[in-house]
């Protein structure tokens, strides 16, 4: 009489099960990745953005870099889309919205910002970018076929129309008294 | 000076700072064009009536020019309601005491015969007395004091919108509108700085008040049932300050536009009516062209829009000069960065068409808890067909009878042209999520006929009435304020005399209108041949 055999812990994977887990496995690495090129760190706002209402150090370096591309400074009106003044109103704005429109209109300034995973695999997210890069990336957004795409690349145009261009001396400098000289 | 209907009598309303309970005849639930005169008649019938608004009254010194500002202000849900669907579309509303006539362009069409002919087919015969109707249609007009606007006050815009359509021999015409004492700031639409429009807060409710009708601001209705209406106060901050309950013995009436009147009766599940209530949502939406000069085109202030085309009325469709508002251009152009500073830097140059669609394709309403209306709209073929002809129609006015350098289009992605045949490639079986739409005048969502009574009584919600622009049967084709302010008016008549009120005429001569200081401000004076 023999004494039975060790019970064998030994797992024996098929072939398929591999595979399975291999794939599952970079996905999950592919995943953190990408995921951890789009970690960015975001500089507080300058002493004079310190009166801010809403709009988080996040979102106010999105909408700077965005409204810098959209309305470079150097241009033939006043300011331009990505200082100061523009990202009060921008904050205004926000503060103004309804508590349910606000929370979904949060969305946007992320869409772009993290927007370049989709576009790009690997890529930076946007603030990062390099900058023709991010003009390549932004060029996407005012080309895309896609129509949701352009649905959001319109709604950031219209922010920066609510914005921008609310400016009392962007408005007199286009030749467009302030009505009735009252402040804003 | 002072007169009859427009005097401005501060604390005719009323803002509650905490939890109120309240008891009367009919309670009514918003004040715009609808429920205005609907307070007028039924408190001049002799009910004891009070009117719920959830905004504040606003004088003109208190609007602020600033557009963000107020939309966030006067328009509901901040200006960002949409109704989602192919293509999205804004739907906009005015939350304020005068409701959308505050922050309209005092636009005044009268509702076409043809039209009337219409609805009184669709809702069974409630509109079959036409005499009447139109009787009621020239009171409301005199009461609200709609003329013509003088060339004097077309704006730069307007007049090279008109001198466009002169050029193709196109038929055109100046708008009617409801502005006697305009000064032509081009302002209407953030609320008139100058009391120059005889919106309904400032000719039509000032009368009910003195009739006995009580008005409350700061209403914000959520739930109604028959002889009852709860909700919460809120401030001006929006901030709820306390809740409130109204106990009306003879009827409700819900007079709070197309979108929040049947969102009401569906969250209040108070519509039974074979699910009409909230179907047959027609929006009215309009597609508009910016067209760029070489040339000033906005060197002359003017009212906000003074000028339309109907040369394709046959075809549902108006053409309405737009105010020139860079903020707006923006957007509906093809450029960014150095591009945008090239054109939109030159924010003068521009004029604009809204292509007006008589739309045919219901959308709907549905119940939502949330904060926001839940719409639902597709744009139809033909209705799509109609908006690409009207689009091409209006780069033909702007490229060949105005000689424009180029035009953008109301379509996501879509490059600027110069030549019409551009405009025909672009538009050429465009997709229908990627026009872009945007509609000021939703209507038609709870209609007579089909899911209410010839008085505006839900079908199926006893004592519960729908009265404003929902009651429309079908979509008028005109900016509809005026219509929607006598088919108001003769719902309400039937209504008071079902309750037993005894109708007062609606026209009751003298003076108009008159406010203290109307039309003279910040340096803009009336013109020297103001009447």
């Amino acid at each position: 009489m023999t004494d039975a055999p060790p019970p064998d812990d030994t797992i024996v994977l098929s072939r398929r099960a591999v595979l399975v887990l291999g794939a599952a496995a970079t996905g999950v690495l592919a995943a953190a990745y990408a995921g951890l090129r789009q970690v960015g760190s975001y500089p507080e706002p300058p002493p004079t953005l310190t009166d801010l209402r809403v709009l988080t150090d996040k979102e106010v370096a999105i909408f700077r870099r965005l409204g810098d591309f959209l309305l470079p400074p150097g241009g033939p009106l006043p300011g331009s889309g990505g200082d100061d003044e523009t990202i009060r109103r921008m904050d205004l704005f926000y503060a103004g919205m309804p508590d349910h429109k606000r929370q979904l209109s949060r969305g946007l300034p992320l869409a772009f910002e993290h927007g370049t995973t989709l576009d790009r695999f690997g890529a930076r997210c946007m603030t990062a970018m390099p900058e023709e890069r991010c003009v390549d990336y932004l060029e996407s957004w005012a080309d895309a076929k896609i129509i949701v795409k352009s649905q959001l690349w319109t709604a950031l145009k219209t922010f920066y129309g609510m914005t921008y261009f609310e400016r009392p001396e962007v408005l007199a400098a286009m030749g467009f008294a302030v009505p009735c000289g009252r402040p804003t | 000076m002072t007169g009859r209907l427009g005097v401005l009598e501060a604390g005719w309303w009323g803002e509650r700072s905490g939890s109120f309970t309240e008891s009367c005849d009919v309670v009514i639930v918003g004040s715009g064009a609808g429920g205005a005169f609907v307070a007028l008649t039924l408190a001049e019938a002799g009910l004891d009536v009070l009117l719920l608004e959830e905004g504040f009254h606003h004088g003109a010194d208190t609007f602020s020019p600033d557009t963000s500002t107020s939309i966030e202000q006067l328009f509901q849900e901040g200006g960002l309601r949409t109704a989602l669907g192919r293509p999205p579309m804004p739907v906009a509303g005015g939350k304020a005491l005068g409701g959308s006539t505050v922050i309209n362009s005092a636009i005044s069409f009268r509702t076409p015969e043809d039209v009337l002919a219409e609805w009184n087919e669709v809702s069974g015969g409630a509109f079959e007395d036409a005499e009447h109707y139109y009787r009621t249609m020239d009171a409301v007009e005199a009461i609200v004091s709609v003329g013509v606007t003088p060339d004097r006050l077309l704006s730069g815009y307007d007049r090279v919108h008109k001198e466009a359509a002169n050029a193709l021999g196109w038929s055109n015409h100046n708008f009617r509108r409801n502005t006697p004492r305009c000064a032509g700031c081009g302002r209407c639409n953030n609320g008139c700085p100058v009391h120059g429009k005889a919106s309904v807060d400032v000719a039509v409710l000032p009368r009910a008040a003195r009739a006995g009708c009580r008005v409350i601001t700061g209403a914000s209705v959520l739930n109604v049932a028959p002889n009852r209406v709860e909700g919460v106060v809120v401030g001006r901050d929006r901030a709820e300050l306390g809740t409130f309950t109204v106990d009306a013995k003879q009827a409700v009436v819900l007079s709070a536009g197309a979108v929040a009147s049947p969102r009401l009766l569906l969250n209040s599940e108070l519509a039974p009516g074979g699910g009409e209530v909230g179907a047959g949502l027609l929006v009215h939406p309009v597609f508009t062209l910016y067209s760029f000069f070489e040339e000033l085109v906005v060197a002359a202030p003017g009212s906000s829009q003074g000028h339309y085309v109907d040369e394709f009325a046959a075809d549902r469709m108006l053409f309405e000069s737009n105010p020139t508002i860079p903020g707006a251009i923006f957007p509906g152009t093809p450029w960014w960065g150095k591009d945008a500073w090239n054109y939109i830097g030159k924010g003068s140059n521009w004029a604009s068409t809204g292509v007006m669609v008589r739309d045919e394709s219901p959308g709907r309403i549905s119940a939502s808890s949330g904060a926001g209306a839940k719409i639902e709209y597709d744009i139809g073929a033909a209705d799509r067909d109609r908006a690409i002809l009207g689009m091409t129609r209006a780069a033909e006015m702007w490229l060949q009878g105005a000689e424009a350098t180029l035009v953008t289009l109301n379509v996501y992605g879509a490059p600027a042209c110069s030549t019409v045949d551009e405009v025909r490639a672009v538009l050429k079986d465009v997709p229908f999520g990627r026009l872009i739409g945007y509609s000021s005048h939703p209507q038609a969502s709870c209609s007579v006929g089909r899911a209410c009574r010839p008085d505006g009584e839900v079908i199926g919600a006893d004592g519960v009435y729908v009265i404003d622009a929902s009651s429309l049967p079908l979509n008028v084709g005109r900016n509809p304020q005026i219509s929607v302010m006598t088919v108001a008016r003769v719902l309400a008549e039937r209504l008071a005399t079902k309750l037993g009120g005894s109708v007062q005429p609606l026209w009751q001569g003298g003076e108009l209108y008159s406010v203290p200081q109307a039309g003279v401000a910040c340096g803009l004076t009336l013109p020297a041949d103001a009447p």
